[in-house]
């Protein structure tokens, strides 16, 4: 302490030095307009510079901090956008209105229909098993044997149903055939699919050899089913050609031919590839007609 | 009271008073300004204790600003040329010379002339740059710098040979 204050005495002459300097200066630059303009802009120049390293020292410093903020934020924010997005297909998808039933003159009324929309969770379509597991079951009404449609034609039906799932045999299965008709006509055919490589076009046979077709014309179910109500549409003549095989086997040839029944090339309404929602039509299955049919069957067998 | 000490005093006080009425409006060549105030550093004797030379420029360079209106920018300048007036006199001081009188030709001998000349360039460079501040006409300031230093040395000399500051040699 003695040796400080013996070292202050010595060099009192430089504080006393510093002390008015600074005494000066301050009222240099707090007095004269123009000296505290100078004063106040030299300072903030250099405060100013000192203020942007630090604020990117401390920028840096933290920058692990913030990382993990940001990352917690997208995160957050990603499982926000998923269940937005979630919510507006479901939204847009209960929009859409199924082309369900097409007015015709044969069928006077349409049936009263209700939907339950239902997403894809699973499908196969380059098999001889194509089928779709959606994500409604027996909890949300569905029932085996309902028909299943997308936004533009129909898709399948109900095979086997859970509480919360379904699985639907859909119309490029080779074990389902359905009754369709050409839209304007009474000509009746059965729709059926076999070819793996090719999802999109079926066969429409057994229609009479007189009926007249086009490509282009309209194919809707005909109602001739315990599964499909009237009119649903199905697809598009594509091809009045008939496939080779088809011919070989002598089940049909052309519109042309000599034989009594004919087929024509369909293209699926329903893009099956591209399914992500599909609508469960909850009509009732006549399970009664159909108990009907084959009570009768069971006594003519007998 | 030194008699020595009231005249030094009388002298600052009239410097002072002359500074910013007679020669501070003064711009010889539409440069040079004379600033003969530096004589009291002149006669305040070579081993004046620091302290006591800073009280003088303090207190000299106080009256200036107050009387002109510039407050701080003289006594900032006087200030620190007082106190580095020991330290210029150390570069030309012989150990074997009188130290009790005023820094002149007689203990300073030819290194008076410098130290003088070294004396009021510092003293006008600071003030001159804490006035203006910002060299923005860099070359006038030089030049107002130079003329000045010039002159103010000038009259100095002047002074120094016709007032009796000198000690007379033994």
């Amino acid at each position: 302490m003695d040796k400080l204050l013996e070292f202050l005495r010595r060099k009192r002459h430089w504080l006393l030095f510093v002390v008015m300097e600074v005494l000066a200066l301050f009222v240099l630059f707090n007095t004269g307009l123009y000296h505290r303009v100078l004063g106040l802009t030299a300072t903030n120049a250099v405060v100013g510079r000192v203020n942007t390293v630090m604020s990117q020292a401390r920028s840096y410093m933290n920058l692990r901090e913030e990382n993990h903020r940001l990352m917690a934020r997208i995160a957050s924010l990603e499982g926000q956008y998923m269940q937005l997005q979630q919510q507006m297909s479901f939204a847009i998808a209960d929009t859409v209105r199924p082309l369900v039933f097409v007015p015709d003159s044969t069928c006077l009324e349409s049936p009263k229909l209700s939907f339950v929309t239902a997403r894809v969770i699973s499908a196969t379509d380059h098999s001889l098993d194509n089928h779709l597991v959606i994500d409604k079951g027996r909890a949300h009404g569905i029932l085996p044997d309902m028909t299943v449609m997308s936004d533009r034609g129909v898709v399948g039906v109900v095979a086997s149903v859970s509480n919360y799932y379904a699985v639907v045999i859909t119309l490029i299965h080779p074990k389902l055939k359905l009754s369709c008709r050409i839209k304007g006509s009474n000509y009746v055919g059965s729709l059926s699919w076999e070819d793996p490589a090719d999802e999109s076009n079926a066969f429409l046979s057994d229609l009479p050899n007189h009926a007249e077709v086009k490509e282009g014309d309209t194919v809707l179910t005909s109602g001739y089913s315990y599964t499909f109500v009237p009119n649903l549409m199905v697809g598009r003549v594509s091809s009045l050609k008939a496939r080779s095989s088809n011919r070989d086997r002598g089940h049909n040839i052309n519109l042309t031919g000599q034989s009594a029944f004919s087929t024509v090339s369909v293209k699926f309404a329903t893009d099956f590839s591209r399914l992500r929602f599909v609508y469960v039509l909850r009509s009732t299955p006549v399970r009664e007609a159909q108990a009907l049919e084959d009570s009768m069957m069971i006594r003519n067998g007998r | 009271m030194d008699v020595r000490k009231i005249i030094i005093a009388f002298v600052a006080v009239l410097m002072a008073i002359l500074q910013p009425w007679v020669f501070s409006p003064i711009y010889f060549a539409g440069l040079a300004t004379p600033f003969p105030y530096l004589l009291i550093l002149m006669l305040l004797p070579v081993d004046t204790k620091q302290t006591t030379m800073l009280w003088y420029g303090f207190g000299t360079g106080v009256l200036i600003d107050v009387i002109g209106g510039t407050p701080g920018l003289f006594t900032a300048a006087l200030t620190f040329s007082a106190f580095v007036r020991k330290y210029l006199i150390l570069l030309f001081l012989d150990r074997e010379v009188s130290v009790t009188q005023p820094p002149s030709s007689t203990n300073l001998r030819s290194g008076f002339f410098l130290f003088l000349l070294l004396l009021v360039s510092i003293h006008l460079g600071v003030l001159m740059f804490l006035d203006a501040l910002t060299l923005f006409d860099a070359l006038y300031l030089l030049r107002r710098w130079g003329s000045s230093v010039l002159l103010t040395y000038i009259i100095l000399i002047l002074l120094y040979f016709l007032l009796p500051i000198a000690p007379k040699k033994d």
